[in-house]
């Protein structure tokens, strides 16, 4: 079952001479893993504004999101509820005062009754590893753990669908795998995700990747068949998951036979080939 | 970095168990108490009342007297001015000064009550954590709904803002360290050139505030915030007998003070 289909759509900002999205498709089944990828100015925060009900699309052949139509009034607002969307900068994602507070803040706005909300925010806090953080305030907190808590904070409302729009970029190499492997976490139980990335290794996480230029979806493809397009690649002003540029390069030098993506393969062929 | 307003001084005691909404009437019917009747008598009441307060809930006396700091001028210069300028028989005179025992009378109980009322204050900013401080207000102003007064929206802008605070901190900070770096200095100078020195880190400071408030909206509304529909709380208010017994005790302590 598809829980995003999506043709033809269109955005256009107030004020802009052009549109930020034309004539877009894309198509989510439940439980996929899809990667967003293209370079600034793209459209990729634009879709993942739409994607969540955050802003009304100027047009769409069709537009159904979780079985909501995000061209609709009252279908752009429903959708927030099942659609999650986790931002760049956690430090303005966060409402509440403490960690708590944070998490317990879309279900107060769903009026769920306060025993429920205590309920949930624990598990999330179990589940998120935040107990110890139950009381922190969000300044407090290391870059991940702000994230952490966003994450945690989206998802608290029960959600079919998060939509991640470049949530590692601020963070730093430790902050980024903690937020990686939450977001893996629930991929891995089965929520569907759509991860608006530059990071190429985080490409590799997904099932599929579509690519903007321009407001237009130019790939929507297997990653590995993404970075086999070298040409693309290079029109889309986008680079190789680290361990493949390395792989590229023993390629080039004859040590390699053929290009490898993930760290993983890139030391199994090695053994392999060693005599 | 400090912040130069009292914070809230977190332990489990009686006091700060206490519904914030049963310390916001109590503390403000003090305040009201003061000023309705000067006497040393009702002055000594509330004294009383408020210094208990403070035992009871165990927050250090040091932390107390850095509250009171601020207003340490504004005592002094209550003090002096009263002296100086009240009226009455002189008891010493030294040129144009001439103080009198009235003068000393009115500041001395004038400062008294001064301390009286920030000590009142504190024992409530001091117990009660900010958000609850704001859920009580909200709840209490509940009747201004009627006049389409948005309580609740001004409550969570409170709370947002009392969030945002330390955050903004930690960014003129930054902004500071890295005007530093190129060789601004904030300290040198007279007033006007340090004033001048802050505008390279307030303008970066509001851009960044303006970036963070539509973002800010926008994660909120991610969140399915809808301005004006019903929330309910994490923490709701809970009011116990013991907030009862609280107010009918501050109430018959207000009157037996007004009546002395
Ligand atoms: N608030 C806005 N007002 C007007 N134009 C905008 C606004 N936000 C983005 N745009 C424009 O829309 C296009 C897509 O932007 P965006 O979706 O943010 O790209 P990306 O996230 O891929 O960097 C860009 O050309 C950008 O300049
Ligand atoms: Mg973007």
């Amino acid at each position: 079952m598809s829980l995003i289909e999506i043709r033809g759509l269109r955005y256009r900002y107030a004020g802009a001479d052009d549109d930020a999205l034309h004539d877009l498709d894309l198509t989510v089944s439940e439980g996929e893993f899809v990667a967003v990828v293209g370079a600034n100015g793209s459209g990729k925060s634009t879709l993942a504004r739409l994607l969540g009900g955050l802003a009304r699309p100027a047009g769409a052949a069709r537009a159904a999101v979780c079985g909501h139509d995000l061209c609709d009034h009252e279908g752009h607002f429903a959708v927030r509820r099942d659609v999650g969307v986790l931002f760049q900068n956690p430090d303005n994602q966060l409402v509440g005062s403490t960690v708590e507070e944070d998490l317990a803040f879309g279900l107060e706005n769903l009026a769920l009754p306060s025993p429920e909300i205590a309920r949930r925010v624990d598990e999330m806090l179990a589940l998120y590893g935040l107990e110890a953080l139950r009381t922190r305030e969000p300044h407090l907190l290391s870059g991940g753990q702000r994230q952490r808590t966003a994450l945690a904070g989206v998802l608290a409302v029960p959600r079919r669908v998060l939509v991640l729009d470049e949530p590692t970029a601020m963070l730093d190499p430790a902050g980024r795998d903690e937020v990686l492997a939450a977001v893996r976490r629930e991929a891995d139980h089965g929520l569907t995700v759509v991860f608006v990335t530059q990071e190429m290794d985080e490409v590799l996480m997904a099932d599929r990747v579509v690519a903007l230029a321009s407001g237009r979806a130019v790939f929507d493809g297997a990653p590995a068949a993404l970075f086999a397009e070298r040409a693309l690649l290079l029109s889309l002003s986008l680079g190789l998951p680290p361990a493949a540029e390395v792989g590229l390069a023993l390629m080039e030098r004859g040590v390699l036979a053929e290009l490898t993506l993930t760290l993983d393969d890139l030391v199994a062929a090695l053994q392999a080939g060693r005599p | 970095m400090r912040m130069a307003i009292a914070q809230y001084y977190p332990r489990a005691s009686p006091i700060h168990r206490l519904d914030p909404r049963c310390k916001v009437v109590a503390v403000a019917a003090l305040v009201v108490g003061l000023f309705l009747r000067s006497s040393f008598a009702a002055l000594a009441v509330y004294g009383l009342v408020a210094v208990a307060g403070l035992l009871l809930s165990g927050v250090p006396l040091g932390w107390v007297a850095r509250g009171l700091r601020p207003v340490v001028w504004l005592l002094v210069l209550t003090f002096v001015v009263q002296l100086l300028f009240a009226p009455g028989p002189a008891f010493y005179t030294l040129g144009p000064l001439h103080l009198s025992l009235r003068g000393l009378a009115i500041a001395g109980y004038l400062s008294l009550r001064l301390v009286v009322l920030v000590v009142a204050s504190l024992l409530l900013t001091l117990t009660t954590p900010p958000i609850a401080l704001t859920d009580a207000l909200a709840w209490l102003s509940r009747p201004l709904r009627r006049l389409r007064v948005p309580t609740e929206e001004l409550a969570l802008m409170v709370t947002i803002a009392l969030r945002f605070i330390p955050t903004l901190m930690q960014e003129i900070d930054t902004i500071m360290k890295a005007q530093r770096a190129r060789g601004a200095s904030f300290t040198r100078g007279g007033p006007l050139r340090r004033a001048r020195a802050l505008v390279p880190v307030l303008v970066p400071l509001f851009i960044l505030s303006f970036r963070r408030a539509d973002e800010l909206a926008l994660a909120m509304e991610a969140r399915c915030y809808l301005p004006g529909a019903p929330r309910t709380r994490l923490h709701p208010l809970h009011a116990h007998r013991r907030d009862a017994v609280v107010l009918v005790l501050v109430a018959a302590l207000v009157v037996l003070a007004e009546l002395i």
